[in-house]
């Protein structure tokens, strides 16, 4: 009885909060293997722990398939870990445009795990170690 | 990386609540692991004078188990999302001190649980002893900082 | 303004939320992920003991995991303070938080229940009670639950 009582309210407790899950963030939700191109302009900029945060704004425009058209929450690492590729607090600012590869949400909502920022030069600036398998060096 | 690419990688990252059940599991592995080898550890070093090291042992196979429970979940994670590790230096500083923490551990077992058994429970524990116990609670606690700080430290998530 | 919004909001928040350190944010992160340990893993001896799970270690002699607890619980109060006002506004409103907040008050509760029932009296029984051994199984089950709701506090961010 002890045990299984035991078992049975973390199981509950899991479950419980497991429902809710789908609400956000971790790096399971999205569609790891979908790699999307994103062009828009910088409505927020959130560089801070845990992770770096930015919206970006896409316009509806022609050729741009509307279900791409708006506001889209895009995630990246911990400060820490994308200084070290190469971002600083002044990478971008509310108003810059900016081009990004990432990783849809599995669910559709507008939600994209950051892969690399694209720079006007054509360089990119990853958020992390992982390379496309096709990395070219830039 | 070419184990990221394999099906079975595939297959466990595409159910979503595996990662963030793994992660739970690993936590409760970490306090079963460091409560246990904890209590062992303190003993060690001379606290708790008095209790007897064959009582501090029953808690060893929860221990074991709470290392079990976290080198599955560990590898489940590796398994998943192996280049987050395997190009991370603070991960493999981890894997160092796991390392250290079992062989440590081991040393105690082959060669000082006689002694440690046979001590008078109510004095002071021998040096040997003590260095054992010191460099297992350092070396578990040196796992956890450096799991913990992976996201940071290290290259990625 | 409600006071979460402001602490959330704060200068404190944004530079230590905006810090590029490792001795800040990753750093108090790291010391609640310490105390959880320390407080956690002392709980989970002493229910396991006086669940009859753990060998026979005189009762009586777990009394000092108990400063253990309370330092553990004290590391993990400060730590989770600091966090707590990095994001006041977006917990105060987080079923996750309170569930998890709960779970830890009601683990502690049922572990002084356990101590005075089982391991302060002098001439205690060995074998605790029935109804003291539920109270172990219990507060070991918050244990569980404030581990899983702390943990999945970090997937609901807003």
């Amino acid at each position: 009885m002890t045990l299984s009582r035991r078992l049975g309210l973390a199981a509950a407790a899991l479950a419980l909060a497991s429902a809710s899950v789908r609400a956000h963030h971790s790096f399971a939700m999205f569609d790891m293997d979908k790699d999307v191109e994103y062009r828009g302009v910088v409505s927020e900029w959130k560089w801070q722990n845990p992770h770096v945060h930015f919206i970006i704004d896409v316009k509806q425009e022609q050729g741009v398939d509307p279900k791409m058209a708006g506001r889209w929450d895009v995630e990246g690492g911990s400060i820490n870990i994308m200084t070290r590729q190469g971002w600083t607090r002044a990478s971008y600012k509310i108003g810059d445009p900016v081009r990004i590869v990432g990783h849809p949400m599995k669910d559709g909502s507008k939600g994209i795990s950051l892969f690399y920022a694209i720079r006007p030069d054509g360089t990119r600036l990853y958020h992390d170690i992982a390379r496309p398998k096709d990395d070219v060096k830039k | 990386m070419w184990v990221e690419s394999t099906r079975i990688s595939k297959a466990l990252f595409a159910m979503t609540w595996l990662w963030p059940a793994c992660e739970s599991l690993h936590f409760m592995g970490l306090c079963m692991l460091i409560g246990g080898a904890g209590l062992l550890d303190l003993r060690l070093l001379g606290l708790f004078r008095g209790l007897h090291i064959r009582h501090v042992k029953a808690l060893m196979p929860w221990a074991i188990g709470g290392f079990a429970i976290n080198a599955m979940t560990g590898g489940l994670f590796l398994l998943m999302q192996p280049h987050l590790y395997l190009s991370s230096a603070v991960w493999w500083w981890k894997f160092t001190f796991i390392a250290i923490a079992g062989l440590n551990a081991a040393f105690f077992e082959t060669r000082l649980a006689i002694p440690a058994l046979t001590m008078d429970p109510d004095g002071d524990t021998p040096v040997a002893l003590k260095i054992v116990g010191g460099v297992s609670l350092f070396s578990w606690f040196a796992v956890l900082y450096c799991g913990r700080m992976l996201p940071y430290l290290g290259t990625g998530n | 303004m409600s006071v979460f919004r402001s602490l959330q909001d704060s200068a404190f928040t944004e530079w230590f939320l905006g810090s590029d350190s490792i001795w800040t944010y990753p750093t108090v992160l790291a010391l609640h992920t310490v105390g959880m340990a320390i407080l956690v893993g002392a709980s989970f001896v002493v229910n396991l003991r006086v669940l009859q799970m753990a060998g026979d270690i005189p009762l009586q002699r777990l009394r000092p995991l108990y400063r253990f607890i309370w330092v553990g619980f004290a590391i993990n109060l400060a730590t989770g303070l600091v966090l707590f006002v990095t994001q006041a506004a977006d917990r105060i409103a987080d079923p996750v938080f309170f569930i998890k907040l709960g779970s830890i008050a009601a683990a502690l509760w049922l572990g002084v229940l356990v101590k005075q029932r089982a391991i302060d009296p002098d001439h205690a029984p060995q074998v605790a009670t029935r109804s003291t051994r539920s109270l172990a199984a219990t507060s070991l089950a918050f244990w569980a639950a404030a581990i899983v709701s702390g943990r999945l506090m970090a997937y609901l961010h807003s």
